[in-house]
C-alpha cells in the first residue's frame, strides 16, 4: 500500500528518463523538499516587491535620474529576477531521485551547467540508512537517505526528501528482492 | 579634450549604461533558456512546455530592454 500511494504521487510528472531500459519500471521518483528553496525565495520576492511596490524610489530618485531611466533599471531588475527564478526552480525541479527496478540514479542540478549525474545497481547496494539534521529539516519532516554500495561503485546520497522512511523501505525491499532472484539464477 | 567632454555627457553615459545592462540580460536570459532546454534532456515531463515558454518570454523582453535602450 505504501509503494502503490508514493507511485500515484509521483508517476505523473515523468514519463521517461534518458537512458532507460525498455524493460525497466519507475518506481519512485523524488525530489528536495521545496520549503528548503525558501532560502534564495525571500530575497527574490522583496527583489519582486521593490520593482513593484516602492513609489518613493521614483520620488527620490527623480531628481538624479530620468523616469525612462529609472523605468528601464526596473524592467532590468525584474528580467534579471525573472531569470534566477526560473533557473532555480528548474534546478529543484529538474534536480530528481529515480529508483527503478533495475538501478537508482541521482540527477543534481546547481546553477548554470554544473550537473552531477550518479547511478548505481541494485545488486550493488550494501546499506540503507537515513540521517536528519537541520532545524528545517526538522520541522518539515526532511531526511536523506544514504546509499553506501560495494566496491568502486559510487555512493548515492538523496537529500532532504519527503517522505525519506518509504523510500528506504521500498529500496531495502528492492534490493533483497534482486539479490534474490540473482542468487536463485 | 574639448570634444571628448561633448561625448562624455550625462546622457551619453547613461545610454552606455543601459546598452550594458540590457545586453548582460539578455545574455542572461538565453544561458538560462539553454540551461533548461539542457536539463529537459534528461527527462520528460509534462511542466516541461511551462518552462520553455518561460525562458522564451524572457529572452524576448531582453531583446526588446536591449532594442529600446539605442532609443535616446
Amino acid at each position: 500500500m505504501k509503494l502503490s500511494s508514493i507511485l500515484s504521487k509521483n508517476q505523473d510528472f515523468t514519463k521517461t528518463f534518458i537512458g532507460q531500459n525498455p524493460d525497466e519500471e519507475i518506481i519512485v521518483i523524488t525530489r528536495r523538499g521545496f520549503i528548503l528553496e525558501i532560502i534564495w525565495l525571500l530575497p527574490v520576492t522583496l527583489g519582486y516587491y521593490f520593482i513593484f511596490f516602492t513609489f518613493y524610489f521614483d520620488f527620490f530618485f527623480g531628481n538624479i535620474f530620468t523616469l525612462s531611466f529609472i523605468s528601464f533599471l526596473k524592467l532590468f531588475l525584474f528580467l534579471v529576477l525573472s531569470n534566477i527564478s526560473i533557473n532555480k526552480i528548474t534546478d529543484w525541479f529538474y534536480s530528481i531521485n529515480i529508483v527503478t527496478n533495475q538501478r537508482i540514479l541521482d540527477f543534481d542540478f546547481d546553477g548554470l551547467g554544473v550537473k552531477n549525474i550518479v547511478e548505481t545497481d541494485l545488486r550493488n547496494i550494501q546499506s540503507v540508512t537515513i540521517e536528519s539534521s537541520g532545524f528545517l529539516s526538522f520541522v518539515f519532516g526532511l531526511s536523506s537517505i544514504k546509499i553506501l554500495t560495494s566496491g568502486d561503485n559510487p555512493n548515492i546520497e538523496l537529500e532532504s526528501i519527503p517522505g525519506a522512511d518509504k523510500v528506504q523501505d521500498i529500496i531495502s525491499d528492492l534490493t533483497r528482492s534482486t539479490n534474490k532472484n540473482e542468487r536463485i539464477k | 579634450m574639448n570634444g571628448l567632454n561633448n561625448y562624455l555627457t550625462f546622457e551619453f553615459l547613461g545610454l552606455v549604461v543601459k546598452i550594458v545592462l540590457s545586453a548582460f540580460a539578455l545574455l542572461y536570459s538565453i544561458a538560462v533558456l539553454r540551461n533548461t532546454l539542457d536539463l529537459q534532456t534528461f527527462y520528460e515531463s509534462r511542466f516541461n512546455i511551462i518552462f520553455k515558454v518561460l525562458c522564451f518570454l524572457t529572452v524576448s523582453g531582453s531583446l526588446i530592454l536591449l532594442l529600446t535602450s539605442f532609443n535616446r
